[in-house]
């Protein structure tokens, strides 16, 4: 059987079984409650028929599946219209990318079958005055007797207020170089001491929330790394969510690309110019997505360079924009009418609200200005800016 | 070969002499094989395929190089898909004596009369006075006109691209005989088919190449020049522009590799012609802004810019129209076949 073969083999496959397994409705969720308990029994009926973590190792069920495959398999779910797995999106790629890569085999044992049963993950990087500047975090965390006391505020935490355990960057030292005082913990949301926030947004959901955390104890089994290692680790976490989600998103975006044709199909619009923009715009997302299969490629082969994520999330947060305003300027007026829950882009629907939900590629994981620096400075090679900065200069 | 080994051989053998005349790199290409190389090996080729093509013409866009591979690359592309005939006799012999035989890299189509002759002219045929022989389309099919055909006048036009050689073919009643066919009806559609994939990817690769190059010496003079005591590579005013154009770069340089690695499926060759198009403006783009980050001195024949944005446009205006492409691909998204 060829590789052509193979790949058509899955594909009749995850298609006959999305007839069968994809739930529908699933738009018409009218509470978080009711949004959680759909989220998470989708994913585990997805890890049983083996398409949950087809980027796992290949020890894991349904992991160790080809590029290829994992291609087949996102495209294919974006073709049936089946909800997007966002509850577990932190759990099934930055948790299993930071653990993989840097947890120990007790912290591997400990942690990644629960996020199989379940287990939702957030991230706790961000704060008020370090979102672009990570380094500049001042969450503290103080070594006392075996347990990390961790006192200060995270922000833009996504999916926190439903989460069982987070990804906790922390100063544990003030040195002059600021990323080298870090450290990475594994905290556990149900402590003593931890508040969640949920942050309205434009869209009227509430995806993402603060957290506060005052005297909250971590136990040292729960650290990743050294003291020391944590800025590291956390660009791990960061990569992942630069290079290897996009590989789904990517193939996502282009097999949602039907509801652009609908769109332009549901007002009638066949004219040239409709024609034209339909055309580059789907050549962008085939762009888009082969420069994330080749990121992906070139991971895979140990090629990966400094600064290659970057240039994967930005053309992508740039097309998608780009194919929320298209489905939007063809979308028919209901576009304008409220969705109840949106929770991500491509996925709602509703082409205002996919246009609003948008802004997540753009700002968060590092927004696009940002990235433009790393691209600039590590890719490129073009010089870092003056450190020094002062009002009299 | 893989496509690396082209590329690698490509950039080894023009780095050898920069200073060298067009000719003597003509040389150079042909001693290497590389107009041949899409002949099969029973044909004298290499036997080599679309992905080989570009990495070839990527390395000398690149350089920036005059020499007109892509047309021969085409007049052996129809050699190797034509189906057997005493027309594809006489152009595998040529090709494989290292003669140069060239192709249009305009759309046209010319009739074919009654009597058998053509009369008519194409545009945008490279350095057509070093060809031997000329590919062009025809009503009944791709034909193969001997240069030196009673009829048959060759004049050159002088663009604004400096890196380029451009001439207009004329054909006054020109006899095509049954045997310069190189084919015809299903078979004809096939080889001109192989041949539009060829031409825009071509096109393409030739911009990619020539659009890193152009990157690759704006970014030199960025970290070069100095103002308000730094070099202007420091403002973030610049670097942002610049990893705005080298994401487009990338996006369209993964997808045409994809598209020449996979090769053209079916009969589709729209989405290959979009790609192309998606390349041939992220040069452009690159090749517009290279100048402006250049200030005063990138409007000068000073430095090299100008050549980059003259190459940019005139491969923009090659090949099929940009937005046709759009369309056509907008066009099977909206009936469900995308």
């Amino acid at each position: 059987m060829t590789d052509r073969d193979a790949g058509q083999a899955l594909r009749d496959e995850i298609r006959a079984w999305l007839k069968e397994n994809a739930p529908g409705g699933w738009r018409d969720v009218a509470s978080h409650a009711e949004f959680v308990k759909l989220q998470r029994e989708w994913f585990g009926r997805l890890v049983q028929a083996g398409y949950g973590i087809p980027h796992w190792s290949a020890e894991w069920p349904g992991g160790g599946r080809t590029l290829a495959e994992q291609k087949v398999i996102y495209e294919e779910l974006a073709r049936s219209d089946a909800p997007r797995l966002l509850l577990t999106f932190v759990a099934s790629y930055h948790t299993y990318a930071t653990l993989a890569e840097h947890g120990s085999d007790e912290q591997k044992a400990r942690f990644l079958p629960g996020i199989l049963a379940g287990d939702i993950w957030c991230q706790g990087f961000s704060e008020p005055n370090a979102g672009s500047d990570l380094a500049a975090i001042r969450t503290k965390a103080v070594l006392r007797n075996g347990v990390y006391i961790v006192d200060g505020q995270k922000i833009w935490s996504t999916m926190a207020q439903h989460a069982d355990r987070c990804l906790l960057l922390a100063r544990v030292a003030e040195s002059d170089v600021k990323q080298a005082g870090l450290v990475f913990l594994l905290l556990d949301m149900r402590a003593a001491g931890v508040t969640v926030k949920p942050i309205r947004q434009i869209t009227g959901d509430e995806e993402f929330a603060e957290i506060f955390l005052d005297g909250v104890e971590v136990p040292l089994a729960d650290r990743v790394g050294e003291e020391g290692e944590g800025w590291r680790i956390a660009q791990t976490t960061l990569a992942s969510e630069r290079g290897l989600t996009l590989l789904e998103l990517s193939n996502r975006m282009h097999g949602t690309l039907w509801r652009l044709a609908e769109a332009a199909r549901s007002v009638r619009r066949d004219d040239r110019h409709t024609l034209f923009e339909l055309g580059r715009l789907a050549t962008r997302v085939a762009a888009t997505k082969a420069l994330a299969d080749q990121f992906l490629e070139r991971r895979i082969a140990g090629r990966e360079q400094v600064g290659d994520a970057s240039l994967v999330k930005n053309a992508y947060s740039t097309t998608l924009r780009a194919w929320a305003d298209l489905g939007l300027r063809l979308a028919p007026f209901e576009a304008q009418y409220r969705a109840p829950i949106v929770f991500g882009e491509l996925n709602s629907g509703n082409w205002m609200a996919d246009f609003m939900a948008s802004y997540a590629w753009s700002i968060a994981g590092g927004s696009e200005e940002i990235q433009r620096n790393i691209i600039a400075e590590r890719v490129l090679g073009m010089p870092r800016e003056p450190k020094a900065w002062s009002l009299q200069s | 070969m893989t496509a690396e080994d082209i590329l690698e051989a490509v950039e080894r053998a023009l780095e050898a002499d920069r200073a060298m005349s067009m000719e003597a790199t003509w040389e150079v290409a042909v001693g290497l094989g590389l107009p041949t190389m899409l002949l099969t090996e029973e044909q004298g080729g290499l036997g080599l395929g679309l992905e080989a093509a570009f990495a070839a013409l990527f390395a000398l866009g690149r350089s920036m190089n005059q020499m007109p591979l892509l047309p021969a690359l085409l007049a052996a592309q129809a050699a190797a898909s034509a189906p057997a005939s005493r027309a594809r006799d006489a152009l595998t012999e040529r090709l494989a004596a290292g003669e140069y035989v060239t192709h249009p890299l305009t759309p046209h189509r010319l009739d074919i009369g009654q009597d058998g002759r053509v009369s008519g002219g194409v545009t945008a045929v490279l350095n057509a006075a070093m060809a031997s022989c000329i590919i062009v389309r025809t009503t009944h099919g791709p034909a193969l006109i001997s240069l030196a055909t009673a009829g048959v006048t060759v004049e050159e036009r002088h663009i604004w691209d400096p890196t380029r050689h451009l001439f207009d073919v004329r054909f006054e009643s020109v006899a095509i005989e049954t045997h310069g066919l190189l084919a015809s009806g299903n078979e004809a559609q096939r080889v001109t088919r192989a041949l539009a994939c060829l031409e825009a990817l071509g096109i393409a690769a030739d911009s990619l190449g020539a659009a890193d190059q152009s990157l690759a010496l704006t970014l030199e003079y960025l970290a070069l020049r100095r103002q308000f005591g730094r070099p202007i590579a420091m403002f973030q005013a610049i670097k942002h522009r610049v990893a705005d154009l080298k994401v487009e770069l990338a996006a369209a340089e993964a997808l045409c590799w994809d598209i020449a690695g996979r090769g053209v499926e079916g009969e589709d060759a729209s989405a290959a012609v979009a790609a192309a198009a998606l390349a041939n403006e992220a040069f452009r783009n690159m090749a517009e802004q290279s100048i402006q980050l250049h200030g005063g001195i990138g409007v000068t024949e000073e430095i090299r810019a100008h050549h980059f944005l003259k190459r940019a446009m005139l491969n923009l205006a090659l090949g099929e129209r940009a937005d046709d492409a759009f369309a056509a691909v907008g066009r099977r998204l909206l009936s469900g076949a995308a």
